[in-house]
Protein backbone atom coordinates (compact mmCIF):
# COMPACT_ATOMS: atom_id res chain seq x y z
CA UNK A 1 0.00 0.00 0.00
CA UNK A 2 0.92 3.65 -0.57
CA UNK A 3 2.67 6.12 1.95
CA UNK A 4 2.08 9.78 1.60
CA UNK A 5 3.98 12.82 3.24
CA UNK A 6 2.17 15.98 3.20
CA UNK A 7 4.18 19.36 3.13
CA UNK A 8 1.80 22.09 3.48
CA UNK A 9 1.45 25.65 5.36
CA UNK A 10 0.38 25.52 9.39
CA UNK A 11 -2.74 27.44 8.28
CA UNK A 12 -3.78 24.84 5.29
CA UNK A 13 -2.69 21.90 7.94
CA UNK A 14 -5.89 20.59 9.33
CA UNK A 15 -7.81 21.85 5.31
CA UNK A 16 -5.66 18.76 4.13
CA UNK A 17 -6.34 16.44 7.27
CA UNK A 18 -10.25 16.82 6.13
CA UNK A 19 -9.43 15.48 2.61
CA UNK A 20 -8.26 12.74 3.62
CA UNK A 21 -10.18 11.14 5.95
CA UNK A 22 -12.88 12.27 3.75
CA UNK A 23 -11.44 10.77 0.44
CA UNK A 24 -11.32 7.00 2.31
CA UNK A 25 -14.93 7.41 3.16
CA UNK A 26 -16.48 4.42 4.45
CA UNK A 27 -12.64 2.63 4.93
CA UNK A 28 -11.67 2.39 8.58
CA UNK A 29 -8.85 5.02 9.79
CA UNK A 30 -6.43 5.43 12.53
CA UNK A 31 -6.06 9.23 13.28
CA UNK A 32 -2.85 9.75 15.25
CA UNK A 33 -3.75 13.34 16.76
CA UNK A 34 -0.54 15.36 18.05
CA UNK A 35 -1.81 18.56 17.92
CA UNK A 36 -5.53 18.73 18.83
CA UNK A 37 -7.49 16.60 21.28
CA UNK A 38 -9.36 13.77 19.81
CA UNK A 39 -12.45 16.10 20.80
CA UNK A 40 -11.12 18.76 18.87
CA UNK A 41 -10.61 16.84 15.90
CA UNK A 42 -13.41 15.31 16.24
CA UNK A 43 -15.91 18.16 16.19
CA UNK A 44 -13.74 19.28 13.47
CA UNK A 45 -14.55 16.31 11.41
CA UNK A 46 -17.84 16.57 11.90
CA UNK A 47 -18.47 20.23 11.82
CA UNK A 48 -17.29 19.47 8.17
CA UNK A 49 -19.84 16.79 7.56
CA UNK A 50 -17.18 13.68 7.74
CA UNK A 51 -18.60 11.20 9.40
CA UNK A 52 -15.91 9.71 11.75
CA UNK A 53 -17.77 6.40 13.15
CA UNK A 54 -14.94 4.48 11.04
CA UNK A 55 -11.64 6.63 12.81
CA UNK A 56 -10.36 5.10 15.66
CA UNK A 57 -8.50 7.96 17.60
CA UNK A 58 -5.37 7.87 19.28
CA UNK A 59 -4.92 11.12 21.30
CA UNK A 60 -1.00 12.29 22.39
CA UNK A 61 -2.88 15.44 23.55
CA UNK A 62 -5.02 14.49 26.20
CA UNK A 63 -3.57 12.11 28.41
CA UNK A 64 -6.84 11.89 30.37
CA UNK A 65 -9.24 8.91 29.12
CA UNK A 66 -12.35 10.47 27.79
CA UNK A 67 -13.89 7.49 25.91
CA UNK A 68 -13.60 4.08 26.25
CA UNK A 69 -12.79 3.72 22.46
CA UNK A 70 -10.26 6.32 22.41
CA UNK A 71 -6.40 5.58 23.17
CA UNK A 72 -4.31 7.89 25.03
CA UNK A 73 -0.66 8.15 24.84
CA UNK A 74 2.20 10.34 25.61
CA UNK A 75 3.27 11.93 22.64
CA UNK A 76 7.46 11.13 24.04
CA UNK A 77 6.72 7.41 24.13
CA UNK A 78 6.84 6.41 20.65
CA UNK A 79 7.78 2.71 21.62
CA UNK A 80 3.62 2.49 22.96
CA UNK A 81 2.53 4.58 19.80
CA UNK A 82 3.91 2.07 17.15
CA UNK A 83 2.50 -0.58 19.25
CA UNK A 84 -0.93 0.91 19.54
CA UNK A 85 -0.35 1.89 15.22
CA UNK A 86 0.20 -1.55 14.63
CA UNK A 87 -1.70 -3.43 16.96
CA UNK A 88 -4.84 -1.32 15.27
CA UNK A 89 -3.25 -2.87 11.68
CA UNK A 90 -2.96 -6.43 12.57
CA UNK A 91 -6.47 -5.85 14.54
CA UNK A 92 -8.52 -4.23 11.61
CA UNK A 93 -10.15 -6.71 8.91
CA UNK A 94 -9.49 -5.82 5.30
CA UNK A 95 -8.48 -2.45 3.89
CA UNK A 96 -7.30 0.99 6.55
CA UNK A 97 -5.87 4.22 6.44
CA UNK A 98 -3.21 6.12 9.29
CA UNK A 99 -3.26 9.84 9.20
CA UNK A 100 -0.81 11.22 11.70
CA UNK A 101 -1.04 14.98 12.76
CA UNK A 102 1.21 16.55 12.49
CA UNK A 103 4.66 14.98 12.50
CA UNK A 104 6.74 17.94 13.47
CA UNK A 105 5.12 17.82 17.03
CA UNK A 106 6.75 14.55 17.89
CA UNK A 107 10.02 16.84 17.80
CA UNK A 108 9.00 18.64 20.99
CA UNK A 109 9.66 15.64 22.60
CA UNK A 110 11.85 13.02 20.89
CA UNK A 111 14.85 13.78 19.14
CA UNK A 112 14.96 13.53 15.27
CA UNK A 113 16.29 10.36 14.86
CA UNK A 114 13.94 8.44 17.26
CA UNK A 115 11.08 10.43 15.59
CA UNK A 116 12.31 9.27 12.12
CA UNK A 117 12.75 5.44 13.39
CA UNK A 118 9.27 5.41 14.52
CA UNK A 119 8.14 6.96 11.10
CA UNK A 120 10.21 4.43 9.40
CA UNK A 121 8.57 1.52 11.31
CA UNK A 122 4.89 2.65 10.83
CA UNK A 123 5.32 2.91 7.10
CA UNK A 124 6.99 -0.52 7.10
CA UNK A 125 4.69 -2.12 8.87
CA UNK A 126 2.01 -0.49 6.85
CA UNK A 127 3.87 -1.56 3.78
CA UNK A 128 3.43 -5.18 5.31
CA UNK A 129 -1.01 -4.78 5.89
CA UNK A 130 -3.58 -3.47 3.37
CA UNK A 131 -2.65 0.44 5.21
CA UNK A 132 -2.15 3.41 3.45
CA UNK A 133 -0.36 5.95 5.42
CA UNK A 134 -0.72 9.71 5.13
CA UNK A 135 1.29 11.73 7.38
CA UNK A 136 0.63 15.67 7.57
CA UNK A 137 3.87 18.38 8.50
CA UNK A 138 3.77 22.38 8.54
CA UNK A 139 6.13 23.87 5.97
CA UNK A 140 8.53 25.67 8.21
CA UNK A 141 8.61 22.88 10.76
CA UNK A 142 11.23 19.92 11.41
CA UNK A 143 13.39 20.63 7.96
CA UNK A 144 15.64 18.71 9.79
CA UNK A 145 13.31 15.77 10.31
CA UNK A 146 11.85 15.41 6.67
CA UNK A 147 14.75 15.35 5.40
CA UNK A 148 15.49 12.15 7.30
CA UNK A 149 12.18 10.82 6.29
CA UNK A 150 11.43 11.59 2.88
CA UNK A 151 12.64 8.27 1.65
CA UNK A 152 10.43 6.47 3.72
CA UNK A 153 7.81 7.51 1.73
CA UNK A 154 6.19 6.38 -1.67
CA UNK A 155 5.09 10.21 -2.51
CA UNK A 156 6.06 13.22 -1.09
CA UNK A 157 3.60 16.56 -1.91
CA UNK A 158 4.63 20.07 -1.15
CA UNK A 159 8.18 19.52 -1.18
CA UNK B 1 60.01 -5.06 80.46
CA UNK B 2 57.24 -5.81 78.52
CA UNK B 3 57.99 -8.95 77.66
CA UNK B 4 59.12 -10.03 81.05
CA UNK B 5 55.64 -8.55 82.02
CA UNK B 6 54.10 -10.87 79.34
CA UNK B 7 56.12 -14.00 80.32
CA UNK B 8 54.88 -13.28 84.00
CA UNK B 9 51.45 -13.44 82.99
CA UNK B 10 51.19 -16.44 80.77
CA UNK B 11 53.39 -18.76 83.23
CA UNK B 12 50.65 -17.99 86.24
CA UNK B 13 48.10 -19.05 83.92
CA UNK B 14 50.41 -21.83 82.61
CA UNK B 15 50.87 -22.90 86.38
CA UNK B 16 46.83 -22.72 87.40
CA UNK B 17 45.72 -25.25 84.39
CA UNK B 18 49.21 -26.90 83.24
CA UNK B 19 49.15 -30.52 81.96
CA UNK B 20 52.52 -32.22 82.23
CA UNK B 21 54.01 -35.12 81.51
CA UNK B 22 56.36 -36.47 84.99
CA UNK B 23 59.44 -37.22 83.44
CA UNK B 24 62.13 -39.29 85.28
CA UNK B 25 62.01 -37.11 88.26
CA UNK B 26 62.31 -33.45 89.02
CA UNK B 27 61.79 -32.50 85.89
CA UNK B 28 57.98 -31.33 84.30
CA UNK B 29 57.00 -29.76 80.78
CA UNK B 30 54.01 -29.11 80.21
CA UNK B 31 51.91 -27.37 77.65
CA UNK B 32 48.81 -25.13 78.40
CA UNK B 33 45.57 -26.66 76.30
CA UNK B 34 45.58 -23.37 74.43
CA UNK B 35 48.51 -24.79 72.57
CA UNK B 36 47.72 -28.01 72.18
CA UNK B 37 47.16 -27.53 68.88
CA UNK B 38 49.07 -24.20 66.93
CA UNK B 39 49.66 -23.85 63.13
CA UNK B 40 52.74 -24.07 61.81
CA UNK B 41 54.84 -20.24 62.09
CA UNK B 42 53.05 -19.42 64.94
CA UNK B 43 54.73 -19.61 68.33
CA UNK B 44 54.10 -22.60 71.24
CA UNK B 45 54.80 -21.51 74.98
CA UNK B 46 55.57 -24.00 77.10
CA UNK B 47 56.84 -24.45 80.81
CA UNK B 48 59.33 -26.23 82.51
CA UNK B 49 59.32 -27.08 85.78
CA UNK B 50 61.95 -28.13 87.97
CA UNK B 51 61.57 -29.51 91.66
CA UNK B 52 62.85 -31.40 94.57
CA UNK B 53 66.48 -31.05 93.11
CA UNK B 54 68.82 -33.39 95.40
CA UNK B 55 71.13 -30.56 96.24
CA UNK B 56 69.88 -27.70 99.29
CA UNK B 57 72.24 -25.47 97.67
CA UNK B 58 72.07 -23.57 94.16
CA UNK B 59 73.23 -25.85 91.46
CA UNK B 60 74.20 -24.64 87.86
CA UNK B 61 71.86 -26.79 85.24
CA UNK B 62 71.71 -27.05 81.78
CA UNK B 63 69.02 -27.19 79.62
CA UNK B 64 68.58 -28.36 76.39
CA UNK B 65 64.76 -28.26 74.75
CA UNK B 66 63.85 -29.19 71.12
CA UNK B 67 60.93 -29.85 69.06
CA UNK B 68 60.79 -33.60 67.22
CA UNK B 69 58.29 -34.68 64.46
CA UNK B 70 57.55 -38.10 64.55
CA UNK B 71 60.44 -39.20 62.82
CA UNK B 72 62.33 -37.60 66.31
CA UNK B 73 63.67 -35.39 63.86
CA UNK B 74 64.49 -32.34 65.26
CA UNK B 75 63.00 -28.83 64.09
CA UNK B 76 63.88 -26.30 66.40
CA UNK B 77 65.98 -26.42 69.14
CA UNK B 78 67.53 -24.26 71.90
CA UNK B 79 70.04 -24.62 74.87
CA UNK B 80 70.67 -22.39 78.16
CA UNK B 81 72.50 -22.70 81.57
CA UNK B 82 71.33 -21.67 84.74
CA UNK B 83 71.65 -21.85 88.47
CA UNK B 84 68.68 -23.33 89.97
CA UNK B 85 67.62 -23.62 93.81
CA UNK B 86 65.35 -26.74 94.53
CA UNK B 87 62.91 -25.90 92.37
CA UNK B 88 62.36 -23.29 89.21
CA UNK B 89 59.93 -22.68 86.81
CA UNK B 90 60.46 -21.31 83.40
CA UNK B 91 58.10 -20.57 80.24
CA UNK B 92 59.65 -20.73 77.10
CA UNK B 93 58.72 -19.95 73.42
CA UNK B 94 59.37 -22.23 70.05
CA UNK B 95 58.05 -20.68 66.92
CA UNK B 96 57.08 -23.70 65.23
CA UNK B 97 58.74 -23.37 61.83
CA UNK B 98 56.42 -22.36 58.86
CA UNK B 99 57.47 -25.56 56.40
CA UNK B 100 56.48 -27.70 59.69
CA UNK B 101 53.32 -30.36 58.08
CA UNK B 102 50.75 -30.89 60.39
CA UNK B 103 50.95 -33.85 62.46
CA UNK B 104 52.39 -34.42 65.80
CA UNK B 105 55.48 -33.18 67.52
CA UNK B 106 57.03 -33.46 71.03
CA UNK B 107 58.90 -30.47 72.91
CA UNK B 108 61.69 -32.78 74.82
CA UNK B 109 63.28 -31.22 78.05
CA UNK B 110 67.10 -32.64 79.12
CA UNK B 111 68.11 -31.09 82.23
CA UNK B 112 71.96 -31.90 82.63
CA UNK B 113 72.91 -30.72 86.37
CA UNK B 114 75.59 -31.88 88.97
CA UNK B 115 78.20 -34.48 88.46
CA UNK B 116 76.75 -35.52 84.79
CA UNK B 117 73.32 -36.15 86.20
CA UNK B 118 70.87 -35.88 83.45
CA UNK B 119 66.96 -35.97 83.30
CA UNK B 120 64.54 -35.70 80.83
CA UNK B 121 60.98 -34.99 79.97
CA UNK B 122 58.70 -34.69 77.10
CA UNK B 123 55.14 -33.48 76.00
CA UNK B 124 53.28 -33.69 72.79
CA UNK B 125 51.38 -31.36 70.84
CA UNK B 126 49.78 -31.18 67.27
CA UNK B 127 50.95 -28.60 63.97
CA UNK B 128 46.92 -28.75 62.39
CA UNK B 129 46.41 -26.99 59.06
CA UNK B 130 44.00 -23.80 59.05
CA UNK B 131 40.85 -24.12 58.95
CA UNK B 132 39.18 -22.19 56.26
CA UNK B 133 35.82 -21.05 57.99
CA UNK B 134 33.08 -22.00 55.18
CA UNK B 135 30.54 -19.78 56.69
CA UNK B 136 32.43 -16.55 55.86
CA UNK B 137 32.25 -17.82 52.02
CA UNK B 138 28.78 -18.51 51.74
CA UNK B 139 27.81 -15.92 53.18
CA UNK B 140 30.02 -13.33 50.67
CA UNK B 141 28.56 -15.82 47.97
CA UNK B 142 25.24 -14.90 48.80
CA UNK B 143 25.73 -11.53 49.37
CA UNK B 144 27.29 -11.31 45.66
CA UNK B 145 24.67 -13.38 44.39
CA UNK B 146 22.12 -11.02 46.08
CA UNK B 147 23.24 -8.11 44.70
CA UNK B 148 23.94 -8.96 41.21
CA UNK B 149 20.02 -10.29 41.29
CA UNK B 150 19.39 -6.66 42.33
CA UNK B 151 21.07 -4.93 39.37
CA UNK B 152 19.24 -7.31 37.29
CA UNK B 153 16.16 -6.68 38.62
CA UNK B 154 16.90 -2.75 38.41
CA UNK B 155 17.85 -2.81 34.95
CA UNK B 156 15.14 -5.33 33.91
CA UNK B 157 12.33 -3.07 35.86
CA UNK B 158 12.28 -0.20 33.13
CA UNK B 159 12.15 -3.35 30.41
CA UNK B 160 9.60 -5.58 31.92
CA UNK B 161 7.55 -1.93 32.97
CA UNK B 162 7.35 -1.40 28.93
CA UNK B 163 6.16 -4.81 27.92
CA UNK B 164 4.09 -4.70 30.26
CA UNK B 165 2.37 -1.46 29.21
CA UNK B 166 2.99 -2.54 25.18
CA UNK B 167 0.75 -5.60 26.21
CA UNK B 168 -1.88 -3.56 28.33
CA UNK B 169 -1.84 -0.91 24.92
CA UNK B 170 -2.57 -4.75 22.43
CA UNK B 171 -4.89 -6.16 24.60
CA UNK B 172 -7.33 -2.35 24.75
CA UNK B 173 -6.82 -1.78 21.18
CA UNK B 174 -8.44 -5.46 20.49
CA UNK B 175 -10.98 -4.53 23.02
CA UNK B 176 -11.69 -1.58 21.00
CA UNK B 177 -11.53 -3.02 18.09
CA UNK B 178 -13.90 -5.53 18.87
CA UNK B 179 -16.99 -3.17 20.36
CA UNK B 180 -16.71 -1.16 17.33
CA UNK B 181 -17.09 -4.16 15.05
CA UNK B 182 -19.92 -5.53 17.74
CA UNK B 183 -21.37 -2.04 17.53
CA UNK B 184 -22.43 -2.05 13.42
CA UNK B 185 -23.52 -5.25 13.98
Amino acid sequence: MASLLIITPVEKLQEKANLIVRSFKDIPGIYVSLDKTQKSIENILKKAEINTNNLFFIDCVALKKTRDDVLHIAPDRLDLLESAVSAFMKGIKGKEFIIIDELSTLLIYNNENKVAEFVEKITECASQHDTEVVALSPKTKGEELLNKIFNFFDKVEGR
Amino acid sequence: MKKLFLYSIVAFIFLMEIISVQAASNLEVGIHDNYKEVLAGKDIWFTIKIANLEDTGKVDISLNYWISDDKNSIIAENKETTAVQTQASFVRTFNVPINAKPGKYKINVKMDYGDSKEIAAETSFNVVEKQIDNRMYYIIAFVAVFVLVLIILIFSYKKMRDLFEKLQIKIKVRKIIKERELNKK
